[in-house]
């Protein structure tokens, strides 16, 4: 039922992001709402959840999209696994965790991206293209990770985390 | 989590060479074919909201907007049937607000924006038209009232992929109306900024609001087509050429609907 939910969830993300998000540009930039969706769900649940919703979403995401298939597949991975962190560190937050997964997720999404359409001919200058596409993603998707976070994390309580301290001390 | 990580390299490699090679076309045309109706619901839900909380808020200046324009409507009535071509102006009028009836000789098709994507590295839309409407890589989308919004650089069965011309490697050849007459350039698209006129020789007065039109060079447009107008122009007396942003007269972030012009076969189609 939960991975029903986040399949469904993970859909309503995808069609706002293809319709209604382009037309909100805070500071020119369109937040990667899924890519902090996922970055909020490895902070706060168990990990399996969040590697089985990284493919899905990135997949669904590209497949809606003209980017290459496979780039915001690898960006999703890296930001579950930076907030794979938790289960080796006791962190006394989990929301730091989750804003360095979105920034390292938007970094990898860019350089990913840059690369792919380099080698499919269409190479952009990286330095314009880092300052004035990364920076902005950067700051708006980090506004949008406590929007995201905080309702999530007010649904599910912080047992995740008790969870992880709890196997972390068993360990 | 190592090996999961391993894995997702994997695929991401994988998918990213199969869609390159245009392997994977089908599975994106058929996600294009499941996001299009919702895509489409969403968009027409939201324009009546928007719509409702507009008349909501402004209702008082709406019904002072609907008497001044129906005062219009009757002043334009009386002048029209005082004129005896008056047949004729209402005609002229009526092609005015359809450019598609005012261009008979374009075979154009029309289609709905179903995706929209104005990232800064990429800013693309995608249509509900494609092969089968006769669609092919390379030709002209327009807005609806006649501006240049792109060219189609990936096609589907049903749907296709449009280049819009902020896109950052999107250049298009033009000529600007300026107070010396007509000046050559290109429009190109750049990172997360408005498009650039550039190549315009050092000395061409350009001043803000010059309208700018597709040359025709190149042989990728037709000629004539407004592309938008010049807006702060950098004429700095080092640079060889004078260069200035230009905002496009599509309101590409607004579009619901474009035309795909089928009559006009780019140079680079031809041999295809």
């Amino acid at each position: 039922m939960r991975h029903l939910g986040a399949v469904l969830l993970v859909i309503v993300l995808v069609v706002l992001a293809r319709s209604l998000l382009p037309e909100l540009r805070p500071l020119g930039a369109t937040p990667d709402l899924l890519l902090v969706l996922v970055a909020c769900w490895a902070a706060l649940r168990a990990p399996g959840e969040a590697m089985l919703l990284a493919p899905l979403a990135g997949l669904a995401l590209d497949l809606a999209s003209g980017y290459p298939l496979g780039v915001s597949v690898l960006a999703l991975a890296v930001a579950v696994l930076v907030t794979s962190l938790k289960e080796v560190w006791p962190l006394p937050a989990l929301f730091p965790l989750a804003l360095l997964a979105v920034a390292l997720g938007t970094l990898t999404f860019h350089l990913v991206l840059l690369s792919a359409l380099a080698a499919s001919g269409e190479g952009l200058p990286w330095w314009p293209a880092l300052w004035r596409g990364l920076l902005p993603d950067l700051v708006v998707n980090g506004i949008a990770t406590p929007l995201l976070y905080l309702p999530l994390r007010w649904l599910w309580g912080r047992q995740p985390r008790r969870e992880a301290s709890a196997a972390l001390r068993l360990g | 989590m190592a090996l999961w990580f391993l894995g997702m390299l994997a695929l991401s490699t994988l998918t990213l060479f199969l869609s390159e090679k245009g392997t994977l076309d089908p599975v994106r045309s058929l996600s294009l074919q499941m996001v299009a109706p919702p895509t489409l619901a969403v968009q027409t839900a939201r324009d009546a909201v928007t719509d409702f909380l507009r008349g909501l808020f402004q209702q008082g200046e709406l019904a002072e907007e609907n008497r001044r324009l129906q005062e219009e409507v009757e002043r334009l009535r009386r002048e029209l049937a005082s004129r005896e071509d008056a047949r004729q102006r209402v005609e002229e009028l009526e092609r005015l607000l359809d450019f598609k009836e005012g261009h008979p000789q374009e075979r154009m098709v029309g289609a709905r924006v179903i995706a929209l994507q104005l990232g800064p590295l990429q800013q693309v839309m995608a249509i509900d038209r494609g092969e089968g409407d006769g669609v092919r890589q390379g030709m002209v989308v327009l807005s609806e009232g006649g501006s240049l919004v792109g060219t189609v650089y990936r096609v589907f069965p049903a749907y296709a992929w449009v280049r819009l011309i902020t896109d950052a490697a999107s250049a298009v050849n033009v000529s600007v109306q300026s107070a010396q007459g007509e000046v050559r350039g290109v429009v190109s698209g750049r990172v997360g900024q408005p498009p650039l006129l550039d190549m315009v020789p050092q000395g061409t007065p350009l001043r803000e609001g010059d309208l700018v039109v597709t040359s025709g060079l190149g042989g990728k447009h037709p000629p004539g087509l407004l592309v938008g107008t010049v807006r702060s122009v950098q004429a700095r007396p080092q640079d060889l050429f004078v260069r200035a942003e230009v905002e496009p007269a599509a309101p590409l972030g607004r579009l619901r609907s474009v035309l795909v012009v089928l009559s006009f076969t780019p140079l680079e189609m031809e041999g295809a």
